[in-house]
């Protein structure tokens, strides 16, 4: 019938203009990227090719490291944010909007990155359609070698290796004043979680590698067996077992909305050497969690203040 | 008919298997104290030495605790599965814990630390809020036990209720702390709270021994429990607040753990009948018992850290209960 005819091509054509107008929308963010210059980087995905001169970064994790090379991503996750060592550097960063993975991603794509980098190997594939995308996988490498690592996707070699060189300097002028104090006593870390207690040596951030590897301290024995000389990066350990790893001196952090009653009320606790001699220093988890250079900077700063202030 | 152990010969067996549970969780835990250091804490004590802490700190007062809240969980799912005829029923599921569970939520959301008598009476008034939503259709209606439908009422009011509690942990942030609460941690408790929950505990279990009784006439389903002369809906109301408080008070202590209920009194009907006058008791000891085998347990897997305890009793309770459903409770019979 006429109208059925009619009706048909109506239809067909109603099809070609949705058909049009979803070409056009997907395309639109496909722009040629010929005309820009880029270099290729080994990932731990393999070989990327990235722009040779990024300014729009995205970085789901690692920050303190682009901002000790004078580099500003654009967006960056609100928990390194948050590190109270990188509050001076973080002006005009957006922080990732995580609500949800929907979220994050809507966030990043409008602000057109031409690099993003992650450390969630989950996302690699989400990100790399919006832009070239580095996976960095974390614990992989040294705080140091990160940092290089980060510092030559931005081509900021030499600014890298100057930072660290000051970095070994600075350390290496405070080591023989913070021995001084400690002597052969033992250092160890302890942080608290809900209803968890968590002992780490030198591979878990929280200063270790500055306490163990630069300065030279040592851990208490099974620590250092393990945590410092060992490949292990934390331990879980009950409050019975605290004694055991905890040294002359303790480096004590809270995790954030923690309740740490159940350790900082316990005769136990209040019985260690530590306690009762107030060589105990609070630490913000929030600030040592990290280990990119900027924190690891502070970090030390606070370190040493403790120490020679408490050796008076 | 089964052969069954005289239950005087079982109560004997079960309490000195009781006792020297109770002693191995003294001398043992999730770090190495020597046998000689245990019993210079126990009869010299020097506070300077964290040995002799860790005993009279730790462990002295989570034995206690152990033997209480494993004797409370168990006499209370014996006495469930008494009145409800029905060998599924359980505090875990019927939804009372996950009562308590959520009344704690909200405390702990409003309040960052509570004084652990108000977590036993905010413990209590959330079992009582679930026990009223579960039973209550049961009184108010006059109908009959279905046991069938109780334990689906008790399913649903227990999703319901722990969807609630996560809820609010999640708008108060205190997720974690009640993640690692819910997980049942014996850990935690000290002597303080023994002073408060161990008067409480014991008055119920007297309470329980008394009315066990009450229970077996009941398990025989309400006509016949009436028509031996008792008085079921008081009885029932009895029994019921026996088993909050016992409800209560464990999961003040150590956090809602499941299956307890379930397992221990199937275990001891298969060794002495099921006459509930028997069964109440025998669930007492092996309860105790069978709490301080698995928070050893939880000390000695991957010491130096411990093994939430509900998750060693999800391990061995989750098939148990599979079992135990496909058999379709036959040893309830």
């Amino acid at each position: 019938m006429k109208l059925k005819r009619e009706l048909k091509k109506l239809g067909i054509g109603l099809l070609m203009v949705c058909s049009l107008v979803l070409i056009a929308g997907c395309s639109s963010s496909s722009k040629e990227q010929e005309s820009k210059d880029t270099k290729i980087v080994q990932t731990d995905k393999g070989e990327v090719e990235i722009p040779a001169n990024p300014t729009r970064i995205v970085s789901d994790y690692y920050l303190g490291e682009f901002l000790a090379v004078d580099t500003k991503p654009i967006i960056a996750s609100p928990y390194a944010l948050e590190n109270p060592f990188l509050a001076d550097y973080i002006e005009g960063i957006e922080p990732l909007n995580i609500t949800s993975a929907e979220t994050s991603l809507e966030m990043i794509a409008q602000a057109e990155p031409d690099l993003i980098v992650t450390i969630t190997e989950a996302d690699y594939d989400k990100y790399s359609k919006i832009a070239p995308t580095v996976y960095i996988e974390d614990g992989k490498r040294s705080d140091e070698e990160l940092f290089e690592y980060i510092a030559s996707l931005v081509n900021k070699e030499e600014e890298a290796k100057q930072y660290m060189d000051d970095f070994y300097a600075k350390a290496n002028e405070m080591k023989p004043a913070v021995q001084d104090v400690v002597k052969d006593q033992t250092v160890s870390i302890v942080e608290v979680w809900p209803q968890q207690i968590y002992s780490m040596g030198s591979h878990f951030a929280r200063g270790g590698t500055i306490l163990y590897d630069l300065w030279d301290l040592k851990a208490p024995e099974v620590v250092q067996k393990e945590m410092v000389d060992g490949d292990e990066a934390y331990k879980v350990i009950s409050l019975e077992a605290l004694p055991e790893y905890t040294g002359d001196y303790i480096l004590y952090g809270v995790l954030s909305d923690t309740e740490p009653d159940f350790v900082e009320d316990s005769a136990i606790w209040n019985n260690l050497p530590a306690v009762k001699d107030g060589q105990v220093m609070p630490y913000q988890q929030v600030a040592f969690m990290h280990r990119d250079p900027i924190s690891l900077n502070g970090q030390m700063d606070e370190l040493y203040a403790f120490f020679t202030k408490n050796g008076e | 008919m089964k052969k069954t152990i005289s239950p005087i010969v079982f109560l004997i067996i079960t309490s000195i298997a009781v006792v020297f549970a109770a002693i191995l969780s003294v001398f043992l835990g999730s770090t190495n104290i020597s046998a000689h250091e245990v019993m210079n804490a126990l009869f010299a004590f020097d506070a300077n030495q964290h040995n002799h802490l860790a005993i009279m700190e730790l462990r002295i007062p989570r034995t206690i605790g152990d033997i209480l809240v494993g004797a409370s969980l168990a006499c209370a799912g014996a006495m469930m599965q008494g009145i409800t005829r029905n060998p599924l029923a359980d505090c875990g599921i019927l939804g009372i814990n996950a009562g308590a569970s959520f009344a704690l939520a909200i405390c702990l959301g409003i309040f960052s630390s509570v004084n652990f008598g108000f977590s036993v009476l905010v413990s209590f008034l959330g079992a009582i809020l679930a026990a009223f939503l579960v039973f209550g259709a049961m009184f108010v209606g006059h109908r009959k036990m279905d046991t069938g439908r109780l334990v689906l009422a008790g399913l649903a009011i227990s999703m319901f209720f722990t969807s609630l509690a996560q809820g609010i942990s999640l708008f108060t942030n205190t997720g974690q702390d009640l993640a690692f609460w819910s997980a049942g941690g014996v850990a935690g408790i000290r002597m303080q709270q023994l002073k408060f929950a161990s008067p409480l505990i014991l008055i119920a279990l007297i309470w329980a021994l008394f009315l066990s009784k009450k229970v077996g006439l009941l398990s025989l389903g309400e006509e016949a429990a009436q028509g031996l002369g008792l008085n079921v809906k008081r009885s029932m109301i009895e029994c019921l607040i026996a088993v909050l408080i016992m409800a209560a008070c464990s999961s003040a202590l150590a956090g809602p753990i499941a299956f307890v209920g379930l397992l221990v009194p199937y275990v001891v009907r298969f060794f002495i009948g099921t006459s509930y006058e028997k069964v109440i008791p025998g669930s007492m000891v092996l309860g105790a018992f069978f709490m301080l085998i698995a928070d050893i347990c939880s000390r000695l897997i991957n010491a130096p850290s411990e093994t939430p305890i509900g998750l060693i009793f999800a391990i061995i309770g989750v098939p148990f209960f599979i079992i135990l459903a496909r058999k379709g409770g036959r040893g309830f019979e």
